[in-house]
């Protein structure tokens, strides 16, 4: 559904997302983690907005979460996604439910996307030389 | 705060034609804004000594050059849409600071005729995050940014569609009294609201503001005359980090919030006090929201206003009289400014709010960028 090799590749040698890149490749979605009060941020930041530390670690977190909030696109305006409609959202994460990850509702008709959904991250290679990985996020399976 | 015995005002407002595909470039249209506007506040041109223009477009060098100005002030405010009311704030404190006798602000657009929104070169804050996580996953637009906004709301408060299609219908029930409106002589019905093609859900065709060819232009002076408009407060603010909207806890929190806050207390009015409101309007639902964030009605309970004809002409606060983005004209807000002076001297003919004293606008940018001001004429 999408032009995945279309999508245009952001700088990833961008200090302040590589840790983010180099875990999709592994399918690990890694997020920050500040190294001297624990608080977790996204999207990737230099400082601490609790403690103003400049110390981060970057730790894995499960790819599971609930959809936030959402709109599905009717009119194609990007690179990589000219067939529509398609949904793309903010999941809140399951293990740190503060933090909200924007990505693609996949797997699913975009007119039964709800707000409220259990979704699982799947990974995804992108880009002309599939240099990038993805999350996508699906239903999660009932029960799992 | 501005305000109390220290106030600018706004002497002279301009505009060209609005409509689409405007042969003139943007240059010509915005120096005809620029004189019509010197032409209202009875100045000579080179009186402007003072220049703030809409960053990414026509400079401030552009106008200087072109009208044979020599402005002894000059700053850019990058703050989008937000930015038309902010520049009230820095003009009037160039004025009354006397680091300038008249500020030009001027919009000149060329956003029918341009290339697709979409396309053209982004001035949000926070780029990286753009390109790192929105564009990777098919967001890149204003109508996509803000769809997330208003699908919270609706989950948090519920939204009827109606509610959001009565105020694309009160913005063209206005534009229909207003003959320089874009959209003027184009009725609109809720059918045709309903049935407009998806953009980005909930956002419909008609939920979306126009794109436009024209100029406006206002002048903000050292001056205090009976035919002027009085600033009598303007503030401005941003959300929580707002360079990111997609982890700001409160969800729907935007600089607005503050601004208005800021500027009830240093007046000591209220909502109740204003005798219209122009919102900056870029979608339908960002009209609703900042009427409660502005405290015009409680969380959740701005559809109340909106229905029964509340914003319309002759309702309860008659919001965007000149038709708004929605339906008059886009030019980032500027002409919401331009409609509060002309109501406020009792210009406005057809549509004309009777007896006209308090004026709030709102500006609204980049990523919910807020600003806030209070006009009042001199009956007040
Ligand atoms: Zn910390």
């Amino acid at each position: 559904m999408f032009d995945l090799d279309q999508i245009p590749v952001p700088d990833l040698s961008d200090p302040n997302f590589v840790p983010f890149w180099e875990g999709t490749r592994e399918h690990k979605l890694k997020i920050q983690r500040c190294s001297d009060c624990g608080t977790y941020r996204w999207p990737p930041r230099i400082a601490c907005r609790s403690c103003r530390s400049t110390n981060v670690e970057w730790v894995a977190v499960e790819p599971r979460g609930t959809l936030y909030t959402y709109t599905v696109v009717g009119r194609p305006t990007a690179k990589g996604f000219s067939s529509v409609p398609y949904a793309v959202g903010f999941v809140a994460l399951d293990e740190v439910p503060h933090v909200r990850i924007i990505g693609n509702i996949v797997d699913i008709d975009p007119s039964a996307v709800k707000i409220g959904m259990a979704l699982e991250g799947r990974f995804v290679t992108a880009g002309p030389d599939e240099e990038m990985t993805l999350i996508h996020w699906s239903p999660a399976d009932n029960g799992a | 705060m501005l305000g109390g015995k220290y106030q600018a005002c706004i002497t002279g407002v301009g505009n060209t034609e609005y409509r689409k595909k405007i042969d003139r470039p943007a240059e010509v249209l915005a120096i005809e804004a620029a004189l019509a506007a010197a032409a209202d506040a009875g100045i000579d041109p080179r009186q402007i000594d003072g220049i703030i223009p809409y960053p990414g477009h026509i400079g401030d060098d552009v106008i200087q050059a072109e009208l044979g100005l020599n402005p002894r002030f000059r700053v850019t405010i990058d703050m989008g849409g937000c930015g038309a009311v902010s520049a009230l704030r820095v003009a009037s404190l160039a004025v009354l600071s006397g680091a300038a006798n008249h500020v030009l602000l001027f919009r000149g657009l060329k956003g029918s005729s341009g290339v697709r929104k979409a396309d053209r070169p982004s001035f949000l804050p926070g780029q990286p995050f753009r390109r790192h996580l929105e564009y990777v996953h098919g967001m890149n637009t204003p109508a996509q940014r803000y769809a997330v906004l208003c699908q919270r709301y609706k989950h948090e408060y519920g939204l009827d569609r109606r509610t959001l299609g009565e105020i694309a219908l009160a913005a063209r029930t206005h534009a229909n009294l207003n003959p320089n409106a874009q959209m003027h002589g184009r009725d609109l019905t809720m059918e045709d609201y309903l049935a407009g093609r998806m953009i980005a859900d909930p956002y419909t065709l008609f939920d979306c503001c126009l794109e436009t060819d024209g100029a406006s232009a206002v002048i903000v002076s050292a001056r205090n005359e009976t035919r002027d408009v009085r600033i009598l407060s303007v503030a401005e603010a941003q959300g929580i980090s707002p360079d990111d909207t997609s982890n700001r806890d409160p969800f729907l929190d935007i600089g607005l919030t503050q601004a208005a806050d800021r500027v009830w207390n240093d007046l000591g009015m209220g909502p109740d006090d204003m005798d219209a409101a122009m919102i900056y309007d870029c979608f339908t639902f960002e009209v609703l929201h900042q009427i409660e964030e502005a405290g015009f009605a409680r969380h959740g309970e701005a559809a109340a206003l909106i229905a029964d004809g509340g914003i319309r002409l002759g309702g309860k606060l008659p919001i965007n009289t000149h038709g708004g983005m929605l339906s008059e004209a886009h030019q980032a807000g500027l002409n919401h400014v331009v409609e509060a002076v002309r109501q406020l001297r009792g210009e406005c003919g057809a549509r004309q709010v009777e007896n006209a004293r308090l004026i709030a606008v709102t500006g609204w940018g980049q990523l919910g960028d807020g600003s806030f001001a209070v006009l009042g004429g001199h009956n007040v």
